[in-house]
């Protein structure tokens, strides 16, 4: 049944790249265009298009590549896959969104030689997006989530530490209430179409630093249930849902943009909606105001730097993490050679220069991190010893787009955790 | 002795007054928009946009956004791509609904009420009702085939018209039906066929309704999401797609949104009050009474 | 390839369209032509009515057809499942709620719509053709914006900030200056609030519409009626309800019924404006969610044919409005 299944969706696949290439050939030898979706923002994508240009200039043979970024990549590349026009490479920040569609995906290495590209990966990447036995999707870029953003100055002029454990971090969040300053947290989980992944992120990194590695993916994989993780969620409802911790509280963390980093560099204290601290992934330096973003690339980190968010009190510290993984939707020599470069260490040079970007490769020249902040991220990717790729992104897209939407309803206020837990529950 | 409309026109100064609130309270929104446009990212996103109206000459008043917008986020190739959808999808539902408007006008034939019937009661079918299988069958011409409908403009030009034909009909038939009957039999008479009169007389006194349907049309289909996203490939991205991008970019702005938006307005705005004053007279036609 | 290789390409399929359009009908006319004279007199429509009877039958009738069967088949559109598809909706919670908000759409949406377009056509006709040419416009001037753009235009308005950050929402900025707290207006359900302000937009673009066919009848009332009531002793008030509006009626139901199709099938402003989270979502967003997001044919294929089935009652009334004009003839 399941043998069948998959021949067909091989035929179809084979005469998609037929009649997309124009070519009856077994490994046909491409056209000199190769299309690529993404998810990554405006700045990611201006970057990665411009390597991928400098590579296409670079070697007469390279094909003409173009990055597309869908508006809501998710739920888009579903669309376009159900009306018939999907990209040769789809490029997607969820490894289980990806496995969801392995039906109409190549396995990769009938694309590509995978060993030499998987040797160089942080240990656990070069499996995420892995079906029976079969790698159908490999990561070109990460990203670190297990990060706080603060404002150097506004910690100074106030007297704030850097907090190390958890302990100082309670404390610290008291002492900014009790002196009035501002709020402890900025936490914006609205985002269009994927609205509530943020808050899914807080409780992920609570799941694997309380729970441990292994219980961390057996509830990713739906053994364990949404409702037999409370500490995990107690700690994200103490942290965020407190009165005071975050402006406004949750009605408007879900509608607050999770890019809106505008009151992390606030001055003007708590009646400006000052807030002192915000936890998220690497890549929301891309999200930073413009004077900021121009500090940060000159060194200077006056009012921009980063630490890593304490593990609770007899937990152990895991770093949280995610990225974005390629799957081939078509098999000829121009997407073969494509993957190659863009899976490799050497993808990166304008990236990281660019944007946010971090490599998933242990061997990615740490040089060409631009600034500081830049090498402190590349590093904790790098010497990660308990790493957690983002849990939601690794569920089935519908649990995924359910806890999403659960968790957000619960941040509102309009439901308890236990109906949450069960909404989402249910989609396994 | 006075008509009821000259003495209503005591009232001419509390209808102005009356409209004036009316229009302001629509037109709040729209002004929104244009002065976010020509505002820079910082002010737009440390005051409200009436605060620049309240102070104009304290603003740093900026075309960034419209660069912005028109290169990096490529909405001059979308403004070209939007054309090429919207301009066949107005002009082939109204070529192929005025052909058949002739013959269920002119032309005797058996059922043509009842026909007729059927096609003014498939104006009222939401067009998601059709777009499963009509999706599927298009995947399934590329994918055996290799007849590239789909992904490209004629699968847009296709959908877009046929659902649009039950009402171009319908229109078009009630502006026909008041034509004059005689001057076509004369034409008859005269020798005249079927063809050459609907080219040579029908066609040409029928230009009200044909302006009143494209207009409507036009922006239809200018404004479309759903259809243009899921049969138009993404090289050819519609205006309407880069816009809800946009509108999903945080850390951006309002004011390159509303630059886009303000973009996407100007075309069919033109268009209808170019061709407003058909407008009327062809929507009205046989609909009016 | 580039913008200009696009006007290139567009150009020339445009031009190709409409070509073979007038080929084919050419064609049929010549082949027609072919036929003895009394032949000719059975098929001479066939000529002219074949292209969009095609294009009806192949894209429109069939599919509904193939997406009512499909409505009884499971997720992946290949299995017979009978009514389950059915029984699940209805028995679900969620999509009673949906049921609910696409009711509330249908009850104020049209009314209001033909309310306010009456309200400005009456208004327009007292003030002089100059000043009424310019209030119509403006009204009018939504109408040609895109579902999409007027999201985007009324987000300007709804948005919510947080206490203390600069405010950008003139509806929260309105209620501060009265003296109330800002709200997080597009997650407020009690009493389905949000939906409401979703229908707004709507109205706000579609006033205009029916405020110019409305306008145009108005017009067209014959001032003798008028003269007659006021004789009668009529006031103005009097003279509207009764003399008017019933004069207008067919264009008061047309313009309803235009509008209320319209807001059946409504689906990009909840995409644009809330995704359908907090209990906003309608018939038509649910179908794109089902079909596109869940994969589910057979359940999408179920929702949209209880839309059809919903709007059948109005294909009626259309079909024998139809009727009523002919017999006028």
């Amino acid at each position: 049944m399941k043998a069948k299944r998959f021949l067909t969706a091989a035929a179809v696949l084979a005469v998609a790249g037929m009649s997309l290439t124009g070519c009856a050939a077994s490994a046909p030898a491409g056209d000199g265009k190769v299309t690529i979706y993404g998810a990554y923002g405006e700045a990611q994508a201006a970057a990665i298009q411009a390597e991928l240009d400098a590579w296409t200039a670079s070697d007469e043979g390279n094909p003409t590549v173009t990055f597309t970024s869908l508006a809501s990549f998710d739920t888009d590349i579903k669309v376009k896959i159900e009306s018939g026009q999907a990209p040769d490479i789809g490029v997607w920040p969820q490894p289980g969104g990806l496995l969801d569609q392995a039906d109409n995906l190549l396995p990769l290495s009938d694309v590509v030689d995978l060993a030499p590209i998987q040797e160089t990966l942080v240990p656990g990447w070069d499996t995420l997006a892995q079906k029976d036995g079969k790698v159908y999707g490999l990561p070109l870029s990460a990203n670190v989530k297990t990060l706080v953003f603060y404002n150097p100055s506004e910690f100074e002029k106030n007297g704030y530490a850097v907090p190390t454990t958890d302990a100082e971090m309670t404390a610290l969040i008291e002492q900014i209430k009790t002196d009035g300053t501002g709020y402890p947290f900025c936490a914006g989980i609205e985002s269009g179409g994927a609205t509530g992944w943020p808050i899914t992120d807080w409780i992920e990194q609570y799941v694997l630093d309380y729970y441990g590695v292994d219980t961390y993916n057996q509830w990713i994989a739906g053994d364990v249930k949404f409702s037999e993780i409370p500490k995990a969620t107690d700690k994200v409802a103490e942290m965020l849902l407190t009165d005071g911790n975050v402006n406004g509280g949750g009605t408007s963390m879900v509608t607050d943009g999770f890019g809106n980093t505008a009151p992390l560099f606030e001055t003007g204290g708590k009646a400006k909606g000052q807030c002192f601290m915000l936890r998220q992934g690497s890549f929301i330096t891309d999200f930073f105001p413009d004077a900021i973003k121009a500090e940060v690339a000159a060194e200077d980190y006056t009012h921009a730097d980063v630490f890593t968010l304490p593990a609770p009190e007899g937990a152990s510290a895991g770093v949280l993490g995610g990225g974005d993984l390629a799957a081939a939707f078509t098999n000829d020599q121009d997407v073969a050679k494509v993957l190659n470069f863009i899976l490799s260490d050497k993808l990166g040079t304008i990236m990281a220069e660019k944007s946010s970007f971090v490599s998933p490769h242990k061997t990615f020249d740490n040089a060409l991190y631009p600034t500081g902040l830049g090498k402190k991220v590349g590093e904790a990717m790098a010497n990660a010893e308990v790493f957690g790729f983002d849990g939601s992104d690794r569920m089935p897209s519908e649990v995924n787009a359910e806890f999403w939407l659960a968790g957000t309803d619960w941040v509102a206020g309009k439901i308890d955790w236990a109906t949450a837990a069960d909404r989402i529950q249910a989609k396994y | 002795m006075r008509s009821f409309f000259d003495s209503i026109r005591k009232f001419k100064l509390a209808s102005t007054l009356g409209l004036i609130v009316l229009v302001g309270i629509w037109s709040i929104p729209t002004v929104g928009l244009l002065i976010t446009a020509f505002r820079s990212k910082d002010s737009a996103a440390a005051t409200g946009w009436w605060d620049a109206l309240a102070n104009p000459f304290g603003q740093d008043w900026t075309l960034d956004a419209f660069a912005t917008v028109l290169e990096r986020d490529g909405m001059l190739q979308s403004l070209i791509s939007t054309i090429v959808v919207a301009v066949p999808s107005t002009v082939l539902p109204i070529l192929i609904a005025a052909n058949a408007a002739y013959a269920f006008t002119f032309i005797e034939f058996k059922g043509r009420e009842w026909i007729f019937g059927i096609v003014v009661g498939l104006m009222v079918i939401p067009l998601q009702a059709a777009l499963v299988p009509v999706l599927r069958g298009m995947v399934w011409l590329k994918k055996n085939l290799g007849i590239s409908i789909i992904g490209d403009y004629p699968g847009a030009w296709i959908v877009h018209a046929t659902f649009a034909l039950p009402l171009a009909i319908y229109i078009l038939r009630n502006y026909m039906m008041t034509l004059p009957v005689a001057l076509i039999e004369a034409a008859r008479v005269d020798g005249a066929s079927y063809y050459q009169i609907f080219w040579r007389l029908v066609m040409p006194m029928s230009i009200p309704a044909l302006a009143s349907f494209a207009i409507f049309q036009f922006m239809w289909v200018w404004n479309d999401y759903l259809i243009a996203f899921i049969f138009v490939g993404d090289e050819r991205t519609v205006m309407t797609y880069r816009l809800l991008r946009l509108l999903g970019q945080y850390g951006d702005g309002w004011q390159n949104v509303a630059a886009g938006s303000f973009l996407s307005l100007i075309v069919p705005l033109i268009v209808f009050f170019s061709l407003q004053r058909y407008f009327v007279r062809g929507l009205t036609a046989g609909a009016v009474k | 390839m580039g913008a200009f290789g696009d006007i290139g390409y567009g150009l020339f399929a445009i031009a190709i369209g409409i070509a073979v359009s007038l080929a084919v009908y050419k064609g049929l006319d010549l082949l027609v032509n072919l036929f003895s004279e009394k032949l000719q007199k059975k098929i001479r429509a066939l000529g002219f009515l074949l292209p969009a009877a095609l294009l009806l039958v192949v894209i429109l009738l069939i599919p509904l057809v193939q997406t009512f069967y499909l409505s009884f088949t499971n997720k992946s559109g290949k299995e017979f499942i009978g009514i389950q598809n059915y029984v699940d909706l209805f028995s679900s919670p969620e999509f009673l709620g949906i049921l609910l908000n696409n009711f509330l759409w249908i009850a104020f949406v049209p009314a209001i719509t033909v309310a306010i377009g009456l309200l400005v056509a009456t208004l327009g006709n007292n003030v002089g053709p100059r000043r009424e040419k310019i209030f119509k416009s403006l009204i009018f001037m939504p109408m040609s914006i895109s579902f999409v753009s007027a999201a985007t235009i009324w987000s300007f308005i709804y948005v919510f900030v947080p206490p203390g950050r600069p405010e950008i929402g003139l509806l929260n900025s309105i209620v501060v200056a009265l003296g109330g707290e800002p709200q997080p207006w597009l997650i407020i359900d009690t009493a389905r609030f949000n939906s409401f302000l979703l229908m707004i937009i709507i109205i706000w673009l579609q006033a205009g519409f029916a405020m110019v066919l409305l306008s145009a009848a108005i017009k067209a009332v014959p001032e003798e009626t008028i003269e007659a009531a006021r004789i009668d002793g009529a006031n103005t008030v009097q003279v509207f309800f009764q003399v008017i509006v019933p004069q207008i009626r067919a264009t008061i139901m047309s313009v309803f019924i235009t509008v209320l199709i319209l807001v059946m099938k409504i689906f990009d402003i909840v995409l644009a404006m809330t995704g359908g989270q907090f209990n906003t979502s309608v018939l038509g967003f649910e179908f794109y969610k089902q079909f596109f997001l869940n994969f589910n044919t057979g359940a999408a294929s179920a929702i949209v044919t209880i839309l059809t089935i919903l709007v059948a009652p109005l294909m009626w009334i259309q079909i024998r409005s139809a009727r009523k004009q002919e017999a006028l003839r």
